[in-house]
């Protein structure tokens, strides 16, 4: 199974996409919590790891209608530190199972490039066994210079962490090059794994629960959140274009709280020297170590 | 061709969907206005019998309780008041809910709610801690009853209901903004060994510092929210409290919508039956 599917549009679902594109404003990035696989696989009498299998097929369903209704940046949360809760048997399944798709991205780098797809793993990657360390490292490498449509794949993640893997980047690497005074929600966070990347304009969780299980908490402050009681397996592309109607038909109403957040943000970046040339020093370090790390990652035996 | 059509099918879309909201709208205002009145019409003492009632026969099909509510109130939000957080105030501390945070993100001259101008400050210090009633005056200490402070307590079906109920106004300084004035002072302390110390050590002990001192500059001890209820037209958190409301259930309540104890007791029986799995 491809990253990206080959998803067959039905007439209807054609018109339906394009009226949306025309009338409205398309949500630029759109994340999704796709819960219900386990739930769904007990419902269909089938292995759990089955059913986290059906759930990566409807992903690389979701990829293909958010590229074609011109979504630009995905976000998913696929494994929660949490999760290592789970028996190890199930942890194990899961990560077999990244194994395989994350070797079979490998293989279609080539089909990435020409969607433009770039994919970020976003989470404590250390946290993984060492050879799909190397794999999600070395995807991506391969896909860094794609941008047409970023995936963020959410892989042994927290919001906790992440918070406070920014709050450790600025203790450990802020030693010579910035003050105390220019610490700021703003550069907290550029000191976050999506530090490349927007707001979810829409938050979307499957399978009827309300609650956000501590994903991207610091990021989806001005999201429109979007709860649907169908299992992830089970999404099809009216539920997808229903979230999309949701969207269009609440964003006007935060249109205004969200200004008011962006005046505050360039405020913020004023007062808090953010553009000074000591915080973009440090701010390049970061992005510099990074990559230093995926590199060594990828080139490890 | 096709773009005409699909332009036409947009505009009718459009109508429609600005019809049904304008339509639920004036649903919302009739069916508010009409219970509003009935209340009036029957008298406080009819209307608070039917409340206990109410809640009684909600308490008895509880699983859980929330120990910790919050409530979220849009910037666009005309229909809040404080006549309403004291009823919502009221029906919390009869089904046993422990603290109740306000979070209220309109202005001071659209209708935000000052929890001081309700209830008399419990600490002079901070002056963003109350009570609820706020006559009685014996301080009840935080960590009765076993409750988990600082930590995720997923509601409590314990059967010792509080006296008084703990009220937080919660600020919108309270959320990024102090989670960044955390890093500065461990910034700042650098150097010293305790910082050092924990940045020589798994990345969950400095989770729990960063846990820590935010307890400790918000001025509060109480669990994480485990319910919220938000008054907006769209579910969003608008910046509430990012660090604590991870595993925080979100009920959307329309503005507008009529608030009662009916409504109450369906989102704590909604509440009851979800069923956190904490990642497993």
């Amino acid at each position: 199974m491809s990253w990206v599917s080959d998803y067959q549009y039905s007439l209807a679902e054609r018109i339906a996409m394009r009226t949306l594109r025309i009338c409205g404003q398309i949500p630029h990035h759109v994340a999704f919590v796709m819960d219900g696989n386990r739930r769904f696989a007990r419902s269909q009498h089938i292995d759990k790891i089955e059913g986290h299998s059906r759930g990566f097929e409807k992903l690389a369903d979701c990829l293909r209608w958010c590229l074609d209704v011109g979504v630009r940046e995905v976000t998913t949360f696929a494994f929660s530190i949490e999760n290592f809760k789970r028996s190890s048997e199930e942890v194990d399944g899961l990560f077999n199972l990244a194994r395989e798709k994350f070797a079979r991205l490998l293989q279609e780098v080539a089909r990435l490039e020409e969607h433009g797809i770039r994919i970020r793993v976003i989470g404590n990657i250390e946290l993984l066994p060492l050879d799909l360390q190397k794999l999600v490292a070395t995807a991506m490498l391969s896909t860094e210079r794609n941008d047409k449509l970023f995936l963020n794949v959410a892989f042994a993640y927290t919001s906790h962490d992440e918070i406070t893997q920014a709050v450790e980047t600025v203790l450990r690497h802020g030693n010579e090059d910035i003050e105390a005074a220019d610490i700021s929600e703003r550069l907290l966070e550029e000191c976050l794994y999506t530090r490349h990347s927007p707001p979810p304009d829409l938050v979307f969780r499957t399978s009827g629960e309300t609650r956000l299980s501590d994903f991207m908490m610091w990021q989806l402050s001005t999201s429109v959140l979007y709860f649907s009681n169908v299992l992830w397996p089970q999404i099809t592309f009216w539920h997808f274009l229903a979230s999309i109607l949701a969207y269009q038909r609440d964003r006007w109403q935060l249109d205004d709280f969200r200004r008011r957040e962006r005046m505050h943000s360039l405020e913020l970046a004023k007062t808090s020297h953010f553009y000074s040339e000591r915080v973009q020093k440090f701010l390049a370090t970061i992005d510099e170590d990074r990559r230093k790390l995926l590199v060594r990652v990828a080139a490890a035996n | 061709m096709i773009t005409v059509f699909c332009l036409l099918l947009g505009k009718l879309l459009f109508l429609l969907v600005v019809g049904y909201e304008l339509l639920q709208r004036f649903r919302d205002r009739l069916n508010a206005l009409a219970r509003r009145s009935y209340d009036l019409w029957r008298g406080d003492a009819a209307r608070e019998l039917h409340e206990r009632r109410v809640l009684a026969d909600c308490r008895s099909q509880l699983t859980k309780t929330p120990q910790h509510l919050v409530l979220v109130i849009s910037p666009s939000d005309g229909y809040v008041d404080a006549l309403l957080l004291k009823r919502i105030f009221g029906f919390a501390l009869d089904v046993g809910v422990k603290h109740v945070s306000v979070y209220d993100k309109r202005m001071k001259d659209r209708g935000f709610v000052e929890l001081a101008d309700l209830c008399r400050s419990a600490n002079e210090g901070s002056g963003r801690c109350f009570k609820w009633p706020p006559s009685q005056s014996k301080p009840e200490s935080e960590s009765r009853n076993g409750q988990n402070t600082n930590g995720y307590a997923n509601g409590t079906s314990g059967s010792h209901f509080p006296q008084q109920l703990q009220l937080y106004q919660i600020d919108e300084s309270d959320g990024h903004a102090l989670i960044a004035e955390v890093c500065r002072e461990l910034y700042e302390e650098r150097e010293t060994p305790k910082v050092q110390n924990l940045l020589s050590q798994k990345r969950e002990a400095l989770t729990e510092q960063i846990s820590g001192m935010l307890a400790k500059r918000l001025g509060f001890e109480a669990p994480e929210p485990d319910l919220g209820i938000v008054f907006a037209r769209q579910t969003c958190t608008f910046g509430l409290l990012p660090w604590h409301v991870r595993f925080t259930e979100f009920h959307t309540h329309p503005s507008g919508r009529y608030f009662d104890v009916e409504t109450f007791a369906s989102i704590l029986c909604k509440y009851s039956r979800c069923e956190q799995r904490w990642g497993k």
